[in-house]
């Protein structure tokens, strides 16, 4: 997006008036432009298909009931996350605060360098951001696969710029840390060179 | 470069979604650091798995999941409305809690077959012999200017539902309060200001959660009919043994 552009297409602005007028197709054709980044985070942060399924429901079904209350200055999508990640945050908490993750590699395997490796390595960070804080697993998240400036994390999580990115270097850190545990730095080093 | 500056521009590079390992700045610090060299190796590696990361598709019906869960919001109005209920009836249920309780003899349901209307008891005179208040035709209570008192008859009910409502209210304070008498016109009024032939909402048609209050409601809106003096439903007359002519039953 370049500067002076309008933060919201007009195209955009237009589905959510037929949204606002009770069109189906139009939550049917909103729903399906937003699934992918809401689903998205749902699974980083919950790590489970179907837990992720069932917040990003909840999610548009919550961005459904209350886009009358979408500042249309404001950009749409850091809103809409804002709302699948409290979903999120919401679902953790009725899951006891503790991340159900199933072990996706026992051990990192030490063979020909081939795309598993690098699989398997992508299974590891997944593993990882599971174990650190909900807030820096969101900001992480939103920043590094998102691509949302740090400016539109804070305004989706209602936190200071300054707080992001302290957010995301922690997280970043404490995800190296655990990778570091796991043995998966040390081992994976070679194979990654080779892919 | 010192480490704390290579950390800096680390992050640096990072907040701008770059790749550390590309910068010559910090390879070349990195050759002669061996703490920095796992530092930029463990980073690239982190940013290795995050480009491999995969994301499951939702289901295909997602959105057609998603358009079943949704419920058009209430209008403004409507939830206004049922929060009148609401309020309203939680106010009529104390009503009816508080008032015998205010009387001070308590309140019992006379569940007889012809007359299941509310009969509260005086709370000053507890003796049987005392008049009750009866909600379809308030007794004429003894007074100082009428000690005799004389008994309702029921042929001076009144048949017109719109009357005057302090044509009803005995003036002895002795026997009533003055907030009972109040209440007694109060709702006589709102009483009046309804046409006998509207029903209320009915209580399915009101949204779940609402219902037990709502069903409370029309509870105690139907009990305090019956107990105002002009409130009480007309039990259902029988139809007059119409016998057509010709016929010797009854029922036919």
């Amino acid at each position: 997006m370049w500067a002076g552009d309008p933060p919201v297409s007009d195209d955009l602005r237009q589905l959510v008036v037929r949204c606002l007028a009770g069109e189906q197709t139009a939550m049917m054709q909103l729903v399906e432009r937003f699934r992918g980044p809401v689903f998205g985070l749902c699974y980083r942060m919950l790590g489970q298909r179907q837990d992720a399924e069932d917040a990003a429901q909840e999610t548009f079904v919550r961005v459904l009931k209350s886009l009358a209350r979408w500042d249309q200055e404001r950009d749409f999508e850091p809103w809409l996350l804002a709302i699948a990640g409290n979903r999120c945050r919401t679902a953790l908490a009725r899951r006891g605060r503790r991340p159900n993750v199933q072990p996706l590699i026992d051990n990192v395997p030490n063979g020909a360098p081939d795309m598993q490796a690098a699989q398997n390595l992508a299974e590891e960070v997944q593993r990882a951001l599971q174990l650190i804080r909900e807030e820096y697993r969101q900001a992480f998240v939103l920043f590094h696969e998102h691509q949302l400036s740090y400016a539109e994390i804070g305004e989706a999580l209602g936190c200071p710029l300054g707080t992001v990115k302290t957010w995301v270097h922690r997280a970043r850190s404490e995800l190296i840390q655990r990778l570091q545990q796991r043995g998966v730095v040390q081992e994976s080093r070679y194979a990654m060179r080779q892919v | 470069m010192q480490c704390d500056k290579f950390e800096a521009r680390l992050h640096e590079l990072l907040d701008r979604r770059s790749r550390p390992e590309r910068d010559d700045v910090l390879r070349a610090h990195a050759l002669s650091c061996p703490e920095c060299q796992q530092v930029l190796e463990a980073q690239e590696l982190l940013f290795d798995g995050l480009e491999f990361f995969e994301c499951p598709e939702p289901s295909p019906d997602f959105a057609g999941r998603v358009l079943s869960q949704y419920q058009p919001p209430q209008p403004v109005t409507n939830r206004i409305r049922t929060a009148v209920i609401a309020v309203g009836a939680v106010a009529a249920a104390l009503l009816l809690l508080v008032i015998p309780m205010l009387r001070g003899g308590g309140g019992q349901f006379d569940n007889g077959a012809s007359n299941s209307s509310l009969v509260t008891t005086n709370s000053v005179n507890t003796r049987d012999d005392q008049p009750t208040i009866k909600p379809n035709a308030i007794e004429n209570i003894p007074s100082p200017s009428n000690p005799v008192g004389l008994i309702a008859d029921e042929s001076l009910a009144r048949t017109s539902p719109f009357v005057d409502a302090q044509d009803e209210i005995p003036a002895d304070d002795n026997i009533l309060s003055s907030e009972y008498r109040e209440l007694i016109a109060v709702w006589t009024e709102q009483l009046n200001l309804i046409p006998s032939d509207q029903q209320m909402e009915p209580v399915d048609q009101i949204s779940g959660g609402l219902r037990p209050i709502a069903t409370s409601f029309s509870v105690a809106i139907n009990l305090l009919r019956r107990t105002l003096p002009v409130g009480k439903e007309q039990p259902p007359q029988k139809p007059q043994a119409g016998i057509l002519p010709g016929s010797a039953d009854p029922a036919v």
